[in-house]
């Protein structure tokens, strides 16, 4: 007797403690671990089920660019005759930066759709989807790139200290990348056309960036339309610290980086306020 | 007194006979121009008003399509009311959904690591809970085998036990209580008294009237969108299965076409 009345005093002071405790409201610095913490673990899952049952495993993010590599070499050095230095690594290069370029913003396109049981969980911060892709899609770049270097050995090339501005770059790439994908997930969970669309506009785009053939090869009066892909600027940049040796030119990045900026900023505003909407759609 | 969930003249709209709004090219191409009108509007929930104080379990109870689960997600912040307001105060836990973001194909252990945070735990938060999650799952000697392996039980148990591992100050529970045996319900009920005693707000959807009647300390009866009745568990309880009997007689009655009498 005496132990149940016990712990029913003992539970009424703890009761109260706790409903103080508990009303605290939550704060930005738990939020911020926790929205950091989210987007971690999402992105392991990611990287853990992409290569979940695979015999080769991480060995597909290497394997599959080389292959891709092999027959575009073969194609355009033997059949094509496209004439450049070290076109095995150029090829590569821009390869790589286009291939990453594409599925990375496939996904994010189909972040939010993807998950939307997601979304419906009281509290879940839809924004860090479009996010989770992009980060994702970077690591599987970043492993793809030793590959690069071998295959710049490979090529008779060397590497130098301007390797040291590759980061740089990718940093570019990721922003612009991560700026466009609140508009195409917002986008895509409207028209549902959008992804189709998108991978249609990429196998256009592949075409139109200097990746097969260089700048130099393109007639003279196109060349301000080929300035205007923001993706040329990229892969130019990728090749003048790779091949090259020089450090990219920096005035293209930056304005890239402006844009990227401002779109990043109004996507976001515009994702933000379409949430709701967003949720019902789905 | 402080109400964390507070609902003030809450109002939802949706379309029936719409055009779907998310359509593709072929829809367009199919349709064209003409298949652009709203449909009739359609309220899932007309005006509805209430708090809920710290500590108290609010059941909401009503037929199927009363606008029950609707109001949960709005509760939720899942959608947006098109008349009046919602606030909630505090961390909102919900036992609705449960198993988001869980993968066949991944391990019981990452699944509690990824559900967890999708759940709202922090990766600490999560790490400290999980000899608790998993003890309370029942699911101890499995833990690192593939979820696809596992039975539909331990299934839902696991993403139980992950879910009311959080702190909230405000849950939402859409019908769970049914989830596993006697003796895991009890462990349930026993961590949602809990949450209670520590100040949290529960809003509870559920078909269990006699739950209700029991466990809640007020009740709310929704009747297509609307509030009918909303107080003392009891009498909202006993007029409820009143209605329920006479609907269920009514079609006895009249066999033929239950359709006409449910309408």
């Amino acid at each position: 007797m005496t132990v149940s009345t016990n712990s029913i005093a003992a539970k009424t002071v703890s009761t109260t403690k706790n409903i103080h405790e508990a009303y605290e409201p939550e704060s930005k610095n738990r939020r911020f671990t926790y929205v950091f913490d989210l987007i971690y673990e999402l992105v392991i899952r990611d990287i853990k089920l992409r290569y979940k049952g695979s015999i080769l495993g991480i060995g597909w993010s290497l394997l599959h660019p080389l292959i891709l590599l092999f027959v575009y070499r073969f194609v355009f050095s033997n059949i094509f005759l496209v004439q450049s230095d070290n076109y095995t690594t150029y090829l590569f290069t821009g390869l790589l930066s286009f291939t990453w370029f594409n599925t990375s913003l496939v996904a994010s396109t189909n972040s939010i759709v993807v998950n939307r049981n997601l979304i419906r969980r009281p509290g879940f911060p839809s924004a860090t989807l479009p996010l989770i892709s992009v980060i994702s899609q970077l690591i599987h770049f970043v492993i793809a790139t030793p590959i690069l270097f071998a295959i710049i050995i490979y090529d008779g090339g060397s590497l130098s200290s301007y390797n040291f501005y590759l980061p740089l770059v990718i940093a570019v790439q990721a922003l612009f990348t991560l700026s466009l994908t609140y508009w195409f997930s917002t986008l895509h969970v409207v028209f549902r056309d959008t992804k189709y669309l998108l991978e249609l506009f990429f196998r256009l785009l592949f075409f139109l960036s200097p990746i097969i053939y260089t700048l130099d090869q393109i007639p003279e009066r196109f060349i301000p339309f080929f300035k205007l892909n923001p993706l040329t600027h990229l892969i130019e940049s990728y090749q003048n610290i790779l091949i090259g040796h020089v450090p990219p030119s920096f005035l293209p990045l930056i304005v890239l980086t402006i844009i990227s900026l401002i779109l990043l900023f109004a996507g976001y505003t515009m994702f933000k306020k379409a949430a709701l909407y967003i949720v019902e759609e789905l | 007194m402080m109400h964390p969930i507070k609902v003030e003249n809450m109002s939802k709209r949706y379309w029936k006979n719409q055009a779907p709004r998310s359509w593709t090219f072929q829809d367009f191409m199919l349709s064209g121009f003409k298949n652009n009108k709203k449909g009739e509007p359609f309220w899932a929930l007309k005006d509805v008003s209430f708090a809920v104080k710290q500590g108290e379990m609010l059941g909401v109870i009503g037929h199927n399509g009363a606008g029950k689960s609707t109001l949960l997600r709005l509760v939720g912040e899942i959608g947006k009311p098109d008349v009046g307001q919602v606030t909630t105060v505090g961390r909102i836990g919900a036992l609705l959904g449960l198993g988001a973001g869980f993968h066949p194909e991944l391990t019981g252990r990452e699944n509690v690591a990824v559900n967890g945070v999708i759940s709202g735990l922090t990766r600490k938060e999560v790490k400290d809970n999980f000899d608790s999650i998993v003890d309370f799952a029942e699911v101890e000697d499995f833990i690192d085998n593939p979820l696809h392996t596992y039975s539909s039980g331990m299934h839902m148990r696991l993403a139980f036990a992950i879910a009311i591992h959080i702190q909230p100050q405000v849950l939402l529970i859409d019908e769970v209580l049914a989830v596993g045996d006697e003796s895991f319900r009890n462990k349930c009920f026993d961590r949602i008294t809990h949450f209670k005693e520590q100040g949290c707000a529960i809003l509870l959807v559920t078909h269990s009237i006699g739950f209700v009647q029991k466990y809640c300390d007020s009740a709310l009866w929704l009747n297509a969108g609307q509030i009918r009745e909303y107080g003392e568990p009891a009498p909202v309880v006993k007029n409820f299965r009143t209605a329920m009997q006479n609907k269920a007689q009514a079609i006895e009655a009249n066999p033929v076409n239950p359709r006409a009498v449910l309408a």
